[in-house]
């Protein structure tokens, strides 16, 4: 189960940085949040994995969208 | 230059992972890290402030001034925002817009309360099941932000209106060095809920203090993540 979340993670990652559409970048982003909330939670740390499910999965993720809305939507490099 | 930039990633990533291995073994009870105060945190958390979540304790009350810090960065991050991004006379549309969707306003409508009640558990039940202050507070947020983004900035105003995000940010800093100066003119040390004057057995008013400085930990985090969106999107106009 770990590992299968760190494969996750790792991919979600890259792809993030790859995409060219930064929409689906901050959407991958918070996938790569969750996914490490939930490594934390399996490693028994529920409290660090509740904090990064609301903060980094939910709050960020919306943070980044907005600063979307004030620049374009693709990335140029 | 990127086969370069590769390279050194590829060095430090190895680098890493050879440190990883010296690491002490997945909760090792003989691990540096265990052999100091953990052991006296985790033994006297339900002594002390009866709450069997050690967590918690340790959050709001050993580690009390940690966390008043914490939550003061918290809000001069909301302030910077404000210095920052706060124009009034500004008109940027507000997320959302116009174009109203019946079946995203209805099902938001119906979460947001779901998301608030959660979010007083998860504040109010910190003592005894995961969570507390930072996450009730950032869940309470979610809940304000979800109807900006979908219902637009006007119609989301009922939720919490724009002026009052930062005061209540304020308030809530308030509340955690309020509890916390308490103890000082009873003859107590900064941050010490036993000196709280409520009457009870010191166990049972540390309990009250860690329920008192969570209450103030969460209104700090909403007032601040609700002003930093309001100040992103609109510049704070009112």
């Amino acid at each position: 189960m770990i590992p299968l979340l760190f494969v996750v993670a790792v991919v979600a990652a890259i792809v993030a940085l790859q995409v060219r559409d930064l929409l689906a970048a901050a959407a991958l982003l918070s996938v790569f949040s969750f996914v490490v909330a939930l490594l934390y939670a399996a490693l028994g740390a529920v409290d660090v994995g509740f904090n990064e499910a609301v903060l980094g999965a939910g709050v960020t993720g919306l943070l980044l969208v907005v600063a979307l809305y004030h620049t374009r939507r693709r990335s140029v490099d | 230059m990127r086969s370069l930039a590769l390279l050194a990633i590829g060095a430090v990533g190895l680098v890493l992972l050879a440190a990883a291995a010296g690491l002490p073994v997945f909760g090792d009870p003989a691990s540096p890290a265990a052999q100091h105060v953990s052991d006296d945190y985790i033994r006297g958390s339900m002594v002390d402030a009866h709450t069997p979540n050690v967590v918690t304790t340790m959050i709001a009350d050993y580690r009390g001034f940690d966390t008043l810090g914490e939550t003061m960065v918290v809000f001069a991050a909301g302030l910077a925002c404000m210095l920052l991004l706060r124009e009034p006379k500004r008109r940027v549309p507000s997320l959302g817009g116009p174009t109203h969707n019946v079946i995203t306003d209805v099902v938001t409508r119906a979460m947001i309360p779901m998301i608030q009640l959660f979010a007083l558990y998860v504040v109010f039940h910190g003592h005894y099941s995961p969570g507390g202050g930072f996450q009730g507070g950032a869940l309470l947020a979610a809940s304000i932000l979800l109807g900006r983004m979908v219902l637009g900035y006007e119609r989301s105003q009922y939720l919490l209106p724009s002026w009052l995000g930062t005061p209540i940010g304020l308030a809530g800093i308030a509340v955690f060095a309020g509890v916390g100066f308490v103890a000082l003119p009873l003859g107590g040390n900064l941050l010490d809920y036993g000196f709280l004057p409520l009457g009870l057995p010191r166990d049972m008013l540390r309990n009250w203090g860690i329920l008192l400085v969570e209450i103030g930990v969460a209104l700090a985090v909403t007032g601040t993540l609700v002003s930093i969106f309001d100040d992103l999107t609109v510049g704070g106009r009112r």
